[in-house]
């Protein structure tokens, strides 16, 4: 018996994903706040918060909600010319859809999880205005998050292709 | 049979568009054509490199922080009232005019703009409220969703906007200008609304029966207090944007902030407020960013393909006269702005459009103003128009997307006055930041 893609099992995980860059988002705001009052109250800015907002929260915020997107709200699509078909064939269209985007999204991840292994082991730096901070950590975030929305997909998609089989045509 | 670049090009392109009609996410479209036509030119080799890379290097950038940051800002101010508090107070000075809750949720629209830099989000904000309160009014539904989907667009034109920071991170302008230079043409926008929707009322009063608002002119200043938090919120980035406090980027951040501690003040944040906040901020970014990356892969790929010189071969002769150039701007961005969302019009359009307007010396701040004006029309027309969808994700099965793509034409109609406006009268645009210098 396959998974249900609202088991807990994906579910929980997904929601992890969330919690984590839902924690970036605030720390965020917190850290250019805190960078800016003491820039502007004591003359005294934190060093190197360009580089940490860019390469971690940015990156964090962008790509772990991914599979709580197409989880709970979907990605952006168009529904005009789809809406019509019967729900049979809808079914049918979506496993198909998913299909399609689980191999793509599969593929990114094998292909970020390389180039993040390709920055682990020649431990990959940004310059600061005076200091280094590692970047390689970051580049796991990549193939971490797609390989949860690959894994939501998949899971929907042998989903969608049950209902299509049980679903009479109409 | 060996096909050349550009035949490629043009096969990915209508790929691209059967995809998006049989319903693919928009961002998988983009990625998967931009890919698979990466790797027709030039192998597998360099469409893997592509994606090793241009994600990531994409989303770590500080500028674009701004854009999780303004969503933050807009749904805390959401959760903690602020879009009902706008909503009741415009009831109270509109409500009586014909179609007076529509235009009432006009002017909310265009005051939660100011808190909310997102034309999607400012629709989804103000229509779960506007909405209903119409419905029971007995408007029509083409109006009512038509108004908040149409007013909704306000959120990118009146500062602060994700679209102008975008524009004005590709355009190198400042940003700052760029914001204070959509006040004008927000509120032109929404005052050409406002009388469109009375005189349509006027003239078919079962459209939108006045309501009968029996309040003084004191109780009605009264209402207005319950407003202050925007207020708060308008002075608090304005002041810190030009007083030299904060930079464009930082705004978004200090904005968030500054929410949050209102709504703290206000007694109205708790766990869950910030929890639904911080939800809806992430979801819209993650959103965003997957479609934005998509359209610079696909961006990537066009330009491989020589598309850049094939399309300026194409506007070529009409781009040595400033009017032409305007016109076949705007065909262009009518013609994206109906199949691709908002980003993927502005990545697309901007390599190609930028260097010609500054090859004529145009001013690139009016030309910021019109790209805005002209991403919001995408927002309307069909078959995507992202904030029809919206309006139809809050309204329910009920309403079909005829329905309220039929409600937008007529601010489509006021649209085109708005935008030629703009384009004979730059003054408009440009008159706010011709004052900062």
């Amino acid at each position: 018996m396959l998974l249900n893609p609202n088991s807990k099992y994906i579910q929980g995980p997904t929601n992890a994903l969330a919690l984590v860059g839902g924690v970036a988002i605030i720390l965020l705001m917190l850290h250019v706040v805190a960078d800016v009052m003491g820039r502007e109250l004591f003359r005294f800015p934190l060093e190197g918060t360009l580089e940490i907002v860019s390469f971690y929260y940015m990156v964090a915020v962008t790509f772990f909600p991914l599979a709580y997107v197409c989880h709970n709200e979907g990605h952006i699509s168009v529904e005009l010319f789809t809406k019509n078909l019967p729900r049979r064939g809808n079914h049918r269209l979506e496993a198909i859809l998913l299909l399609i985007s689980f191999i793509f999204t599969l593929w990114f991840a094998t292909e970020t999880w390389s180039r993040a292994l390709e920055s682990y082991a020649e431990g990959e730096m940004w310059e600061t205005a005076d200091d280094m901070i590692s970047v390689w950590p970051s580049r796991f975030i990549l193939p971490i998050a797609t390989l949860m929305m690959a894994i939501y997909l998949f899971f929907r998609m042998f989903h969608e292709a049950r209902l299509s089989m049980s679903t009479k045509t109409d | 049979m060996e096909f050349t670049d550009l035949q490629i090009a043009f096969s990915a392109m209508g790929i691209l568009l059967v995809l998006i009609a049989l319903r693919l996410p928009v961002g998988f479209a983009l990625f998967i054509v931009a890919v698979g036509g990466v790797a027709a030119l030039k192998g597998w080799d360099v469409a893997a490199g592509m994606i090793r890379n241009e994600p990531f290097d994409f989303a770590a950038h500080w500028s674009f922080s701004a854009i999780p940051m303004f969503l933050l800002m807009g749904a805390v101010a959401h959760n903690s009232g602020i879009s009902n508090s706008l909503f009741y107070a415009a009831r109270c000075w509109f409500g009586g005019l014909p179609g007076g809750l529509a235009v009432a949720t006009n002017f909310a629209c265009a005051g939660f703009a100011a808190a909310s830099g997102s034309s999607t989000a400012t629709a989804a904000a103000l229509g779960k409220i506007s909405v209903p309160e119409m419905s029971k009014a007995g408007y029509d539904i083409g109006l009512s969703s038509g108004t908040v989907a149409s007013a909704g667009t306000l959120g990118a034109m009146i500062p602060p906007s994700i679209a102008f920071v975008l524009y004005g991170i590709f355009a190198e302008v400042s940003i700052s200008k760029l914001f204070i230079a959509g006040v004008l043409p927000g509120l032109l926008t929404a005052g050409i609304y406002a009388l469109m929707i009375i005189a349509r009322c006027k003239v078919n009063p079962s459209l939108g029966p006045p309501l009968e608002i029996k309040m003084s002119f004191m109780e009605k200043v009264i209402a207005l207090k319950d407003v202050w938090p925007l207020l708060v919120l308008i002075v608090a980035i304005i002041g810190g944007l030009y007083g030299g406090l904060v930079t464009p980027t930082e705004a978004g951040a200090f904005g968030a902030f500054v929410a949050v501690v209102i709504s703290f003040l206000q007694g109205r944040m708790n766990l869950r407020v910030l929890k639904d906040s911080v939800l809806e901020a992430l979801a819209g970014t993650a959103k965003i960013f997957w479609v934005a990356i998509g359209a610079v892969m696909l961006t990537r790929f066009l330009a491989m393909a020589g598309a850049e010189d094939f399309l300026k071969d194409l506007v070529g002769s009409w781009a040595a006269e400033p009017l032409l150039l305007v016109l076949a701007a705007s065909l262009i961005y009518i013609v994206l702005g109906m199949f691709l969302d908002p980003l993927g019009v502005l990545l697309l359009s901007l390599p190609l459009l930028l260097p010609m307007f500054e090859a004529l010396d145009l001013n690139l701040i009016w030309f910021g103003v019109l790209v805005v004006k002209y991403i919001e029309i995408g927002l309307l027309t069909p078959p995507v128009g992202l904030n029809v969808y919206v309006i139809k994700s809050v309204v329910g099965p009920e309403v079909s997307l005829e329905t309220i793509f039929k409600g937008v034409g007529w601010f489509l109609v006021c649209e085109v006055l708005v935008v030629l406006l703009l384009v004979f009268f730059p003054q408009i645009s440009l008159f706010l930041p011709s004052m900062m210098q």
